[in-house]
C-alpha cells in the first residue's frame, strides 16, 4: 500500500473527475499543440511553396538563357576591340579595320580575368574582290572562339571555320548558287563549302568566313587581327560600357572598345527583367505568407492563454469539488495518522497524473488536429516533419506541473483540513 | 496508557462559549477496557478526540503511554498517534475505493508496519473477512464494514484503542461480537476507551463511567 495506489485506486473510483480534468488538460495541450502545428505547418507550406517557386524561375531562366544564347549565337558579339588608332569613320564607311594588331592579344585577354566580357573571337577582315567570282565580298578569318582561362567558361556562341573550308553569308550562296560540299576557289586557293548562313539582312549577308590562318596568308597579315570580337556580360551596371573600356584598357593599353548591336542589351535587360519579375513574385508570396503567419501568431497568442488559464480554472474548480466530497476520507485519514504533506501528495498526486495523461492524448490531437486542418497542400513528408520532439518533451513536462499548480489551493485546504472538525461533525 | 487530568475543552461561536468538558480527569491501563455512556451532546466525543490527540483541550494535560501528544509538532503528532491509537467509529469511514485489504493497510501510510501484509491478512481472516477481501466497503455488510474498520485500527499494533459509538449502526449480534473484539484487544493488554449509548458495553467493560455536564460522574 503506497500513496501512489491510493490515487489510482480513487482515479478509477472517480472516473468522472478525472476525466473532466483530463479532457480540459487536452483540450489546452490540443490547442496549444495545434495551434503551434499549424504555424509550423504554414512554415513548411511556405518553405515547399517557395522551393517550387524557385525551382520553376531556375528552370525558366535556364530555358531563357539558352534562348539567350541561341539568340546571340545568331545575333553574333555586340563589341569590338580594335587598335587604338583605328579611325572609326574609315571602319564604319569600309565594315572592316585598316589597322592590325597581333594575334596575341587574344591570349592576353584569355588569361585575364575579366568578368565584363564572356565571349571573344580574334578576326581578320577585309573588304576584298572575289577575282573568281567577280564579287565584293568582306572576308573574314576566324580560328573561332578563344576560352578564357578562368574557371566557368560560357560555350561558344561561333563555332571555329575548320581549315580548306568556307562558310558563305546568305547573299552569296543565293546568287553565286553555291551549296554546302562545293568546291570554290578564292584568290587562288581551293575551299569546300561546309556551312551557308540564312539571311541576316546585314553585312554578314556578304561575308565570307575562312580559317584565320589562311585568311592571314592570302591578305599577308600573318600574326596580325584587325578586331577581336567580344559580347559582354549580362551584368548590371550603371556604366556597363564605361567598365568595360577601364577593364580591357587595363589588359590591352593600346586598343579601343567600341559597342555595336543594343539587340544583345535588349535581350540581355529582357531577361534581366523575367529574372526580377520572377524574383519579385516569390518575395510577394513570402511577404504574403508572412502576413498570414503573424495574423495567425496573433489569434494563437490570445486564444492559447485563454484556452490554458480556462483549463487551469477548470481543474482548480474539480480539484476543490473532490477536496470536499473527500472530507471525511481527508479526516480518517489524518486521524490514522497520514500527515499534511502525504495528503497534499494525494491531492497533486492525482493532478500531475491528470496532466500527464492529458498532455499526452492533448499532444496527438493537437498534432492530428494541426495536420488536418493546417495548410491544405501540405506534402506527407511536410506533415510528418510537424511532430516536435522538443515541444512533446516540453508539454509532457509543462502539463503536468500546470496541473499540479491549479490544484495547489485545493490541495493546500485539504492538507490544513482539521480531522477533530471532520469527526465531529460525522 | 491513557491519563486525563483536569482536561477542559469549550467551543467558541457566534452564540456564545459553550463548556463541553470541565476538568474531567481519567485513567485507563493497560487492559483496560473503559466504556463512557451520556446523553448526546454531554462530550463523549471531544473526549476521545482530545485523548486520541486530535483536538487540543483549553486546560488540563493529556497523556498516552507516558507522552502529551499535544507538545509534539503537528507531524511528530500524527506519527505519534499512527504508532500508538487505533480508532474505530460509528461510521466506519473506510476509504470508499479501497477494498477490505487495502482499508486495513491504510495505516501502513501513515508509519511503517513491519510485514504489514502479512499482519493486514491475520487481521482479516481474524474478523472473517478472508472472502471479502477485495471487496469494496459499498459491497460489505454494516458487520463487515464495523469488522474492517476494527481491522484497519489494529493494524499498527496500538497500544490504546479509542471508539466513538462502535456499535451504534450495528445490529445485535454484530454489536456483541465488536464487543467482544474490544475486550479481546484488552485481554492482550491493550487500553480501550470506548464511549457508547450500547447498555451492552457494561458486560464487557472494566468500568463503564457516566459522563454529565462535562464531568465524570
Amino acid at each position: 500500500m503506497n500513496v501512489g495506489h491510493l490515487i489510482l485506486r480513487e482515479i478509477l473510483y472517480r472516473k468522472l473527475n478525472f476525466a473532466l480534468g483530463t479532457l480540459s488538460v487536452v483540450v489546452a495541450v490540443g490547442c496549444l499543440v495545434a495551434e503551434v502545428m499549424l504555424l509550423r505547418a504554414h512554415d513548411l507550406r511556405t518553405e515547399e511553396i517557395v522551393a517550387a517557386k524557385e525551382a520553376e524561375t531556375k528552370e525558366k531562366m535556364a530555358k531563357l538563357e539558352d534562348d539567350y544564347r541561341i539568340i546571340m549565337k545568331n545575333m553574333g558579339f555586340n563589341m569590338a576591340i580594335l587598335p587604338k588608332d583605328q579611325n572609326l569613320s574609315d571602319l564604319y564607311a569600309e565594315d572592316f579595320g585598316s589597322k592590325y594588331m597581333p594575334e596575341d592579344y587574344i591570349n592576353k585577354m584569355a588569361a585575364s580575368n575579366i568578368v565584363t566580357i564572356q565571349h571573344i573571337l580574334p578576326s581578320l577582315q577585309q573588304k576584298i574582290k572575289w577575282p573568281e567570282r567577280e564579287r565584293t565580298i568582306l572576308l573574314f578569318g576566324t580560328r573561332g572562339e578563344v576560352p578564357f582561362l578562368r574557371p566557368g567558361p560560357k560555350g561558344p556562341i561561333l563555332d571555329a571555320v575548320a581549315t580548306g573550308t568556307m562558310v558563305v553569308g546568305y547573299e552569296l550562296h543565293r546568287n553565286l548558287n553555291l551549296k554546302v560540299g562545293d568546291k570554290v576557289t578564292l584568290m587562288g586557293k581551293g575551299f569546300t563549302v561546309s556551312k551557308c548562313y540564312p539571311e541576316r539582312g546585314n553585312k554578314d549577308d556578304i561575308t565570307v568566313w575562312i580559317s584565320l590562318r589562311e585568311a592571314q596568308e592570302m591578305l599577308g597579315k600573318k600574326g596580325f587581327i584587325n578586331a577581336i570580337l567580344a559580347l559582354e556580360c549580362n551584368c548590371p551596371a550603371p556604366d556597363r560600357i564605361g567598365e568595360i573600356r577601364t577593364d580591357i584598357a587595363a589588359i590591352l593599353p593600346d586598343t579601343q572598345v567600341i559597342e555595336f548591336a543594343s539587340q544583345a542589351i535588349g535581350r540581355a535587360e529582357a531577361r534581366n527583367r523575367a529574372a526580377a519579375a520572377a524574383r519579385d513574385a516569390i518575395e510577394s508570396e513570402k511577404a504574403q505568407r508572412t502576413q498570414l503567419r503573424r495574423e495567425r501568431e496573433g489569434f494563437a497568442a490570445v486564444v492559447v492563454p485563454l484556452v490554458i488559464i480556462g483549463a487551469a480554472v477548470w481543474i482548480a474548480v474539480l480539484a476543490l469539488a473532490n477536496v470536499r466530497e473527500r472530507r471525511t476520507e481527508i479526516g480518517v485519514l489524518r486521524a490514522i495518522g497520514l500527515r499534511s504533506p502525504q495528503i497534499l501528495l494525494i491531492f497533486l498526486g492525482k493532478a500531475i497524473w491528470m496532466g500527464a495523461v492529458g498532455a499526452l492524448l492533448g499532444y496527438g490531437a493537437g498534432w492530428a488536429a494541426g495536420t488536418a486542418c493546417g495548410e491544405a497542400g501540405l506534402t506527407h513528408a511536410g506533415a510528418t516533419r510537424l511532430f516536435d520532439g522538443r515541444l512533446f518533451l516540453l508539454v509532457v513536462l509543462l502539463a503536468p506541473l500546470l496541473s499540479g499548480l491549479a490544484t495547489w489551493i485545493p490541495a493546500m485546504i485539504a492538507a490544513q483540513e482539521d480531522p477533530a472538525m471532520v469527526l465531529r461533525e460525522e | 496508557m491513557l491519563e486525563i487530568r483536569d482536561l477542559k475543552k469549550s467551543y467558541h461561536g457566534p452564540r456564545g462559549t459553550l463548556p463541553v468538558l470541565e476538568g474531567l480527569s481519567l485513567a485507563v491501563g493497560s487492559g483496560e477496557l473503559v466504556a463512557i455512556q451520556g446523553p448526546s451532546g454531554c462530550g463523549k466525543s471531544t473526549l476521545l478526540l482530545s485523548a486520541g490527540g486530535l483536538l487540543a483541550p483549553d486546560g488540563g494535560e493529556v497523556l498516552v503511554d507516558g507522552q502529551n501528544p499535544y507538545t509534539l509538532s503537528p507531524d511528530r503528532r500524527a506519527r505519534f498517534r499512527a504508532a500508538t491509537i487505533g480508532f474505530v467509529f460509528q461510521q466506519f469511514h473506510l476509504v470508499p475505493y479501497l477494498g477490505v485489504l487495502d482499508n486495513v493497510l491504510a495505516p501502513s501510510l501513515a508509519a511503517s508496519v513491519p510485514d504489514a501484509r502479512r499482519r493486514a491478512d491475520e487481521l482479516i481472516a481474524h474478523f472473517n473477512l478472508s472472502n471479502r477481501a477485495l471487496h469494496v466497503p459499498a459491497d460489505l455488510s454494516i458487520g463487515e464494514r464495523q469488522r474492517t474498520g476494527l481491522a484497519r485500527a489494529l493494524l499498527n499494533r496500538p497500544k490504546l484503542l479509542l471508539a466513538d459509538e462502535p456499535t451504534g449502526n450495528l445490529d445485535d449480534d454484530n454489536a456483541a461480537s465488536v464487543f467482544r473484539y474490544l475486550a479481546e484487544f484488552a485481554q492482550a493488554g491493550g487500553a480501550v476507551l470506548v464511549v457508547t449509548h450500547d447498555v451492552r458495553a457494561a458486560e464487557s467493560a472494566h468500568r463503564t463511567l457516566r459522563l454529565k455536564d462535562g464531568k465524570l460522574l
